[in-house]
Parts: C-alpha cells; sequence; structure tokens
C-alpha cells in the first residue's frame, strides 16, 4: 500500500509549534503591559502592540496574539494527530488542516495590510508569524495533495471490484 | 514480493523517523517554555524594579506653556524642530520610553533650545484609567505643574494602573509637587477637562495615529526607536 510522506505533517506541527510559543509571548507582553516590546528587526513592534488594531474587534476585543495562540495549538494537535489518523470521525485531516492554515494566512495577510497601510509600522515578530503561517499552508498544500494522490486510487481500486 | 519486501522496511523507517521527530518536537517544545518564561516573565520583576528605583521627575529648566489648542509643551516656542508626541499616560511603551528616552531628548534638544516638545493627549480606550490620568494631569497644569505630574503618572505608572479608582493616588503625586489640593480636587470632580481630552483622542484617530507612543517630528510621523535619527535629520534639513 503507498504512504504519504510524513514530512509535511511533521513540519506544519514544528511550524505551529513555534508559531505557538512567539504567540504566547507577544500575548504574556500584551497582558503584563510591563514595558516596550522590543523588536527583532526594526522597531515597529510596541506601536503594533499598542494599537487599537490589536485586538479584535478593534479597541478592547481579544488580542489577536491570543488568537494566534488559539489557532496555532489547534494546528499542532490536528497535525500531530495527522500522523497516525487520517480520520477524526467524519473529519479528514488533511484538508482541515488545509482549511485552518489557509483561515491562517488570510488573517495573517489581513493584519499584515493593517500594520503597513492603517498603523503605518512594522512588526517584525507579526511579520515572522506570517511567514511561520505561510510555511504550514504550503506544508498542509502539499500533504494534502499527496493523501488525494494515495485516496484515488484506492477509489478506483474499490470501483473496479 | 517487492512491494512485500519494500514494506518491510517501510514500516520501521517510518518508526524511526517518528521517534526522531518526537524527540525533536519535545526538545523544541522544552526550549520555547523555557525562553517564553525567561522573555516573557522577567520583563515583570525587571520593570517592577526601575518603579522602586526610578521614580524620576527630570529637571526641567526650558519655557513650558500649553499650544493654542491646550496642549502642554516643554522648549522654546520657536525652535527649529517641533516634535509632538501622542501618548496615553497608561500605555506601558509610553513609560517606558519616558524612562529610557525622554531624559536624552529633554537634556541633548529641549534643554537646548533645538526642539519645542508638545504632549498630545492620545488616552486610548483600552486603558481604563488612561483618561483620568490624562485629567489629573492637566488639574495640575492648571496649576503649573503639568511636566512634574507627567513625569510621576509615567514613572509610576505601575502603582496606579491597576487600581479600581486611582483617584486618591493622582491626589498623593499632586501633593508631592505642591499642586493645591482643593482646586486639584474641585477640577478633578468636576471632569474639566474630559471634553478636550476626548476631542484630542478623535483627532488623533482622525490624523491616522492608532498606536502610543508616535511622535511627530516637523510633520513626519516616526516611532520611538527612530525619534532621535528624525531629530538629528530635522535639524540638519533646518541648517541647509
Amino acid at each position: 500500500m503507498q504512504q504519504r510522506s510524513l514530512i509535511p505533517r511533521m513540519a506544519v506541527a514544528l511550524l505551529a509549534l513555534l508559531g505557538f510559543f512567539e504567540s504566547l509571548f507577544l500575548t504574556l507582553s500584551r497582558y503584563q503591559q510591563q514595558t516596550a516590546l522590543v523588536c527583532p528587526f526594526g522597531g515597529g513592534c510596541t506601536t503594533v502592540q499598542t494599537s487599537r488594531w490589536s485586538s479584535i474587534p478593534p479597541g478592547e476585543g481579544i488580542p489577536v496574539a491570543l488568537v494566534g495562540v488559539g489557532g496555532y495549538a489547534i494546528l499542532v494537535g490536528i497535525a500531530l494527530l495527522s500522523l497516525h489518523h487520517s480520520r477524526v470521525g467524519a473529519i479528514a485531516l488533511p484538508p482541515a488542516m488545509v482549511a485552518i492554515a489557509s483561515a491562517g494566512v488570510l488573517f495573517a495577510c489581513y493584519l499584515t495590510v493593517l500594520q503597513v497601510f492603517v498603523i503605518r509600522a512594522l512588526c517584525s515578530w507579526c511579520l515572522g508569524s506570517a511567514l511561520i503561517m505561510l510555511g504550514i499552508w504550503g506544508a498542509a498544500l502539499r500533504d494534502w495533495q499527496a493523501w488525494r494522490q494515495v485516496k484515488a486510487p484506492r477509489r478506483q481500486r474499490g470501483g473496479a471490484s | 514480493m517487492a512491494s512485500r519486501s519494500m514494506r518491510g522496511r517501510k514500516v520501521p523507517q517510518r518508526s524511526s523517523a517518528l521517534r526522531r521527530f518526537y524527540l525533536i518536537f519535545a526538545l523544541v517544545a522544552v526550549l520555547g517554555a523555557i525562553l517564553v518564561l525567561r522573555f516573557g516573565v522577567r520583563a515583570s520583576g525587571e520593570t517592577e524594579a526601575l518603579v522602586e528605583t526610578e521614580d524620576v521627575i527630570l529637571p526641567l529648566h526650558a519655557p513650558v506653556g500649553q499650544t493654542p489648542d491646550g496642549f502642554f509643551y516643554k522648549g522654546d516656542p520657536n525652535a527649529p524642530v517641533k516634535v509632538i508626541e501622542y501618548a496615553d499616560f497608561q500605555c506601558p511603551a509610553c513609560a517606558q520610553v519616558f524612562r529610557l528616552l525622554e531624559p536624552i531628548i529633554q537634556q541633548q534638544y529641549v534643554e537646548t533650545g533645538k526642539v519645542q516638545f508638545i504632549f498630545h493627549d492620545f488616552p486610548l480606550p483600552m486603558h481604563k484609567h488612561a483618561l483620568s490620568a490624562a485629567a489629573a494631569a492637566r488639574c495640575a497644569g492648571d496649576q503649573g505643574k503639568f511636566w512634574p505630574m507627567h513625569d510621576l503618572l509615567l514613572s509610576r505608572q505601575q502603582q496606579w494602573q491597576d487600581d479600581d479608582d486611582p483617584t486618591p493616588r493622582f491626589r498623593q503625586y499632586a501633593a508631592e509637587i505642591g499642586v493645591e489640593q482643593p482646586m486639584f480636587d474641585q477640577c478633578l470632580a468636576q471632569g474639566a477637562h474630559i471634553p478636550a481630552l476626548q476631542a484630542a483622542a478623535d483627532e488623533s484617530f482622525q490624523r491616522g495615529i492608532t498606536g502610543t507612543p508616535t511622535f511627530v517630528v516637523n510633520g513626519r510621523q516616526v516611532t520611538a526607536t527612530d525619534l532621535q535619527a528624525a531629530i538629528e535629520q530635522a535639524l540638519r534639513d533646518r541648517e541647509r
């Protein structure tokens, strides 16, 4: 029986774990409200982190970083599960992973557009998270394609018998 | 036969690959947790130490006053460079900038007549005491004590930001800098400056300022990191 490669799923799990810790750090930094956020590159992190757009809905909602913690935690869980199972109940894990990663990429695009055109400051932590999400999306897409290819011959065999 | 032998080899390969992966995953998880605990929580202790040791009122000898639209300034009104700081007294980054950057700006540029530094209130709705702190600063400003109150509010931000009602602390700060209490109390109770502060926040949003602190140096918007370089550039531009 043909088996799809584990590497894309492993990549999703590891990247999502990195994203999880990065978002956790940003969330802690925001809730503690102790200090200016140090940017690894450039200097717009505090401006972005203290702007009204750093929460959903803007102003007094849930911090964007906390949304990231939840999103990445879900991705870590699905990626680890998918190393051993293709489905959980009625849910096929590879398309679910692509769907969540796509939502994550769209959200990251929205946040990047806000930084460039509305806040007019770039936060390298946030851009790093967007790149991580893009990597997750690429790996999830690759795994989904491999899953479809593995599934297709099985269907054909099932149809012939 | 070939497929069977291939299958026979692949299964152990996959399980050893999984073992290696889980080892790396566990290492990354432990390392990530250590880094987050180290850097995410470390800030708390350090800042508390700063608050306890650095109770700052910056010495100020430059001219002070209010702009026609009511914002407090320090420095020569005819200085070649005008810096407007959009800030919120409860914003942690504003307090950090006050501790680390403002002494340099004040000493090198404000006191030397190169910069007029205007504090543009921008109380953010996400900070529950930002508006009342800004009002306290302005009430002290009515008695000529805006800047000492500004300095105390920012350097002691940790003390009052989590209070249910920070007014008693504001009164205590006002007393420390020699503000006359009955007038100060009356000013706070009447909310005399609240409409102007809310208008200042609305105006900041309309100008596209979305975070604090944001600086405008001779019309050019910059972040705290680029402030000093922007002032130097503006001074060079004026010399030409």
